[in-house]
């Protein structure tokens, strides 16, 4: 019974909240309404259900599951609770691709285009910078990581301030991170169901590298191999979810740590439950971004701090042992 | 069981172990000796390939340890480490349960007979009892027989164990070293061990190593090797051989002499 505890909480707190990004909005619908457009029935209610406000549910919550289970990963792969996807660049990256592209006045597939290109490339040069005589080193992965973003966004910075006005407001899109133009992410859903069927699967492989890489491998782990497939899992999550909706913060460093203030720290549970949690607090956040200050749309990134934050807190202040 | 052809270990400017040739049987027990940072940590990671040595090579079985996979590796050679994780997340069970990896052929978590040898190790490091608590809560000692009840559940055919009775009090010392000569005599295990306590090597090894720190080193039958002159010129400290009850033991002589550096 209590095996099923967990992911009952999870998916239903999903359910919530996916509902919710549904019912709210300019047009405020009913849960019985929500309901009979569930059911098939054609309406002004359903156009608003399935044409507007789906495809933004599903991205946000295709992003912030990305984010989450990015974190999960960066987490493993540094043995260090405090990792982050954004911590070796690749939001940076992708920004600055996309940057490039907007002021150099290409449109919007090119933006994206360069964005991949821009994560890909810190990525690979991140990855090389850390990996030597082959092997990772921990140390050598986060100093240069964290290097390597302080360059990307001083670079960021100064296209920024170099930019025409114009061009300034599509920009801040990739920084902030916002919704408004989400398409329906059919191949994000699909990299994050296999991301966290990967953490199902390799998630026992993942606990035993907790003991530290030396153990893991006595006890059958293939180490190298196991880090280099998590630093290209949380990279390609983290590129997914940003250039669909741009670089928001919080979610990837603070969704596996709720999760563990929950009781869940294996990763076969930790890395499907983030994905889960981190969708849902987008989709809220996101909900709430778009509806609290209509008909002004906040950027979602805003709302995952200010929502988030005070969750978290109250969830440390209950549990007394849990920061340990 | 566990051969070693040629293994020479370096330091930056400094050889540790020169051409060293050894053959581990099914078995026997070997008390591996030396004073600190004479290469006994190290070269029992190079023996459990954890650790590549600059010559020589390691074979299990007769296949090279870096030819074979590492979890087929570990189902037959385990290891304690000298240090050991003191954080981990869930109960003691959980992490003696870790041991079983390497034998996990499914993802729908342990079989019926992984629980069973997993309490049978708790049981045999005397943590029935603690099985349900916070790993990270343990004493240090307690937390030292979850990290070998780990091992013994691991169930190798090779146990490798780097300074075993650190933080153990003097009965669980005693009952690790029945446990092992359990091991070795009734499953045929081979057992090396890291020691600093020569009661122990000399009670329950039969076979010795010991390592000069400067490319010297030098093996055989306890008895032949736990000699109060070779293992004084290994500790560089004078000892001597006492018959307490019929039992030969080596203590340091009481007259203190700082080791020469």
């Amino acid at each position: 019974m209590r095996r099923w505890l967990h992911p009952l909480l999870f998916v239903s707190i999903a359910a919530a909240c996916v509902a919710l990004g549904l019912v709210v909005g300019s047009v405020q619908l009913g849960l019985e309404e929500l309901l009979s457009v569930l059911r098939g029935r054609d309406s002004l209610a359903a156009d608003i259900v399935w044409r507007l406000r789906a495809p933004r549910v599903a991205a946000a919550f295709c992003a912030g599951g990305l984010l989450a289970t990015a974190g999960a990963f960066m987490q493993a792969l540094l043995r260090n609770p405090l990792a982050d996807p954004y911590l070796f660049g690749v939001s940076g990256g992708a920004a600055l691709g996309a940057l490039v592209a907007i002021a150099l006045g290409l449109g919007t597939l090119w933006s994206a285009v360069f964005g991949f290109g821009g994560a890909a490339t810190v990525a690979l040069v991140v990855a090389a910078l850390a990996f030597r005589a082959g092997d990772w080193n921990p140390y050598r992965l986060l100093l240069s990581g964290v290097v390597v973003a302080a360059g990307l966004n001083a670079s960021i910075s100064l296209l920024l301030i170099l930019a025409p006005g114009a061009a300034v407001k599509g920009m801040l899109f990739w920084l902030m991170g916002d919704f408004s133009h989400s398409r329906t992410p059919v191949a994000e859903a699909l990299l994050l169901a296999a991301l966290a069927l990967f953490g199902i699967a390799r998630g026992q492989a993942i606990n035993v590298l907790g003991l530290g890489r030396m153990k893991a491998a006595s006890l059958g782990v293939e180490v190298t191999r196991l880090e280099s497939l998590l630093y290209v899992c949380a990279a390609g999550a983290t590129t997914a979810a940003v250039l669909l909706g741009g670089a928001i913060g919080f979610i990837g460093l603070i969704v596996p740590h709720l999760c563990r203030l929950l009781g869940v720290h294996d990763y076969r549970a930790l890395v499907p439950m983030s994905a889960l949690l981190g969708g849902s607090l987008l989709v809220l956040a996101d909900t709430a971004a778009r509806s609290l200050w209509a008909p002004i749309q906040l950027p979602a990134g805003i709302l995952t701090a200010l929502i988030g934050v005070p969750v978290l807190l109250l969830l440390i202040s209950a549990r007394p042992d849990a920061a340990r | 069981m566990l051969r070693a052809e040629g293994i020479s270990l370096h330091l930056p400017g400094r050889s540790l172990v020169r051409a060293l040739d050894l053959e581990l049987r099914p078995g026997e027990r070997w008390a591996l000796l030396g004073m600190n940072g004479a290469g006994k940590s190290t070269l029992l990671q190079v023996l459990a390939g954890l650790r590549a040595p600059e010559e020589g090579a390691v074979a299990l079985n007769g296949t090279p340890l870096g030819e074979q996979p590492r979890k087929m590796i570990a189902r037959r050679l385990g290891v304690l480490l000298q240090e050991e994780p003191r954080e981990y997340w869930g109960s003691v069970y959980d992490y003696v349960m870790l041991g079983r990896y390497p034998h996990a052929r499914n993802l729908f978590g342990p079989t019926a007979a992984d629980r069973e040898i997993a309490l049978a190790a708790l049981a045999a490091l005397d943590l029935a009892s603690l099985a349900a608590r916070a790993y990270r809560s343990l004493s240090g000692g307690e937390r030292q027989r979850a990290r070998i009840a780990a091992l013994i559940a691991q169930e190798p055919d090779a146990l490798l164990l780097d300074e075993p009775l650190q933080h153990l009090d003097l009965a669980h010392q005693v009952a690790l070293f029945e446990e092992l000569v359990a091991h070795s005599t009734r499953r045929g295990a081979l057992v090396v061990v890291v020691l600093h306590d020569l009661l122990f090597a000399t009670r329950y090894c039969d076979r010795a190593l010991l390592l000069y720190g400067d490319g010297r080193h030098l093996h055989g039958p306890v008895r032949e090797i736990c000699t109060p002159e070779r293992l004084g010129q290994l500790y560089r400290f004078p000892l001597q051989a006492h018959d307490l009850a019929g039992e030969r033991v080596l203590l340091p002589s009481r007259a203190p002499r700082v080791p020469r550096v």
